[in-house]
């Protein structure tokens, strides 16, 4: 990395190369070895910068290959660093239904970000889980898919929300349904009243007998 | 000047060119690079990891084992849709388990593991189990995985490449203790065969070019951050950090997020520091000096969006990645440095 700096006196001459000179046979070993492992690095660091730049026309042209070479080892997702922050809040909201009524709504979302609320470190269950399987379960609903008892997304949301209504001491019921609440942040310097909730019904999940 | 003269001047400049390419290659060769900064990777990564899952232990069952919503089936299905089952699938399923018993004992290795890297026992062997249990840790928990597990393994494949336990470490105490008893207190290398100077020359091969990876993840990480953050409007009217300090997901102190949201300004000033300093961040770092404020930069807002927005561990992660670029000078400087700290006063010394 940094070649222009100056060889750094370690406290242990240790294990370092001694440049004595090689025998033939033992240069060409080297040599060999070397051109691999550069050429395995630069070909690693194209398929790095083909990854990220995936609207590229190269890159789309070699999507599959990008792929397979980069996941799920090398992963590399940063879209997670919001590219553009929302301009609203949403939380998931429930009600479990027992024969033929419905309980009062829940606020899942409230639950979890509470628990996580005025921690230094707080745990990526609190943080992390619902919004993901929310997030995954809501692009399901969008391309409509598989019916909610064989699709992953929905058997896992299903799971995550009963395990927090257990948290909470509500029963499971026969089923739950869901709704997104998204209220909006308003915009910077404005002081009018606050702005009105709106809500996407998100489906009915039958609970597991 | 005659074209023969213009001639004769490139081909000794090409020449010299030829001269100084080949010295660099040799160079590559013979001398492991920032093996304080390997080092210091080794010692964040797997110090972050350890604290990780101490802190996880309580909700460990839940976010990995047997009682996590994200079941063995529902992993095995993800692996199998993303076309990930090949020779490498029982890998990524690896900490799949309905067995309570099971998974803690595994629990346990990993932070057993976990702190032995850290301490560099062993280094290269453990470097191996390490990224053995992160992968496999980032796999079982593909539901939910955040900017520091994705960072983390990353760097934690990359290591397994790079000689980080040459320096702080229990293996580097030991061999100079031994070459000490060896040479009977002068540090005189012993001759070497051949065959062990080709193989640490294959070694050092493999060193540098795992720290050039790494060196050019972090670049790309922070380059496409901004290219990301450009393309968002938020970002250029300056109203990002705004809106990202009043969402629920990413608050720890709401009160706080918003008393420093209702300071426009700043914020708008700060979210265009942010966008600038990760745009110019891959061009600066090759500056030696302009590295060292890009470096500040970096770790300010790292620590704010640490703090504020919940997301310690990635910050800290990525200020380990930062370190990556700091060269060998730096840490001995700092090494000097903390001993001129911790020596006794001057006056006690004295006496004799």
């Amino acid at each position: 990395m940094n070649s222009a700096e100056p060889p750094a006196p370690g406290p242990v001459p240790g294990l370092a190369p001694q440049g004595t000179e090689l025998s033939a046979p033992r240069r060409a070993v080297l040599r060999l070895c070397a051109a691999l492992v550069a050429a395995l690095a630069v070909a690693h660091a194209g398929m790095m910068l083909l990854d990220v730049a995936g609207d590229f026309p190269v890159s789309e042209k070699n999507a599959e290959r990008v792929d397979s070479w980069m996941n799920p080892l090398f992963i590399q997702d940063w879209k997670i660093f919001a590219p553009d922050p929302p301009r609203h809040n949403q939380h998931l909201e429930v009600r479990v239904k027992r024969g033929e009524r419905f309980g009062a709504w829940t606020d899942v979302t409230a639950h979890d970000n509470a628990a996580y609320r005025r921690q230094l470190l707080p745990s990526k269950e609190d943080q992390l889980t619902l919004r993901r399987a929310t997030g995954q379960y809501r692009r399901w609903v969008r391309e409509g898919k598989a019916p909610p008892e064989t699709n992953r997304a929905a058997r896992l949301l299903r799971d995550v929300v009963l395990i927090r209504l257990a948290d909470m001491g509500q029963d499971r019921g026969e089923g739950i349904e869901l709704r997104l609440r998204t209220t909006p942040i308003p915009p910077p310097g404005s002081n009018g009243p606050a702005p009105a909730s709106s809500y996407l019904p998100l489906g009915y999940l039958r609970t597991p007998g | 000047m005659t074209m023969r003269a213009v001639l004769r001047l490139g081909g000794g400049a090409v020449d010299r060119l030829d001269t100084q390419l080949r010295r660099h290659l040799r160079q590559v060769t013979l001398q492991p690079f920032a093996l304080y900064s390997a080092a210091v990777v080794r010692i964040g990564l797997a110090g972050l990891f350890l604290l990780f899952l101490l802190r996880e232990l309580p909700h460990a069952d839940r976010l990995w084992g047997p009682g996590s919503p994200f079941t063995p089936a529902l992993l095995q299905e993800t692996v199998q849709a993303n076309g990930w089952d090949g020779f490498l699938g029982w890998w990524f399923t690896f900490l799949a388990t309905d067995e309570p018993l099971v998974f803690w004992t595994l629990y346990v290795t990993a932070i057993v593991v976990s702190a032995l890297y850290l301490l560099g026992w062993h280094t290269r062997a453990l470097a191996f189990v390490f990224c053995f249990f992160v992968v496999a840790f980032y796999m079982r928990g593909f539901l939910a995985n955040s900017g520091w597990a994705m960072l983390s393994m990353l760097f934690a494949n990359y290591l397994v490449f790079c000689a980080s336990g040459r320096r702080w470490s229990l293996d580097a105490r030991r061999r100079a203790r031994r070459e000490r008893e060896a040479s009977g207190g002068r540090m005189s290398p012993a001759g070497i065969s051949e065959t062990e100077e080709l193989r640490r020359r294959l070694v050092t091969v493999l060193h540098n070019a795992g720290m050039a990876v790494i060196a050019f993840q972090v670049m790309v990480v922070y380059g496409s951050a901004a290219m990301y953050k450009i393309q968002g409007e938020t970002w250029r009217e300056g109203t990002a950090l705004y809106y990202a300090l009043l969402s629920d997901d990413f608050s720890t102190w709401p009160e706080l997020s918003s008393w420093f949201a209702g300071h426009g300004t700043l914020m708008a000033v700060l979210a265009y520091v942010t966008v600038f300093s990760q745009v110019l961040f891959p061009a600066l770092v090759f500056n030696r000096r302009l590295k060292y404020c890009v470096v500040v930069v970096m770790m300010g807002t790292h620590l704010g969006i640490g703090v504020l927005m919940a997301l310690p561990m990635f910050s800290a992660v990525s200020i380990v990645g930062d370190l990556v670029l700091l060269p060998d000078t730096f840490w001995l400087r700092a090494a000097a440095l903390v001993r001129l700290l911790r020596a006794p006063p001057p006056t006690a010394a004295r006496v004799e």
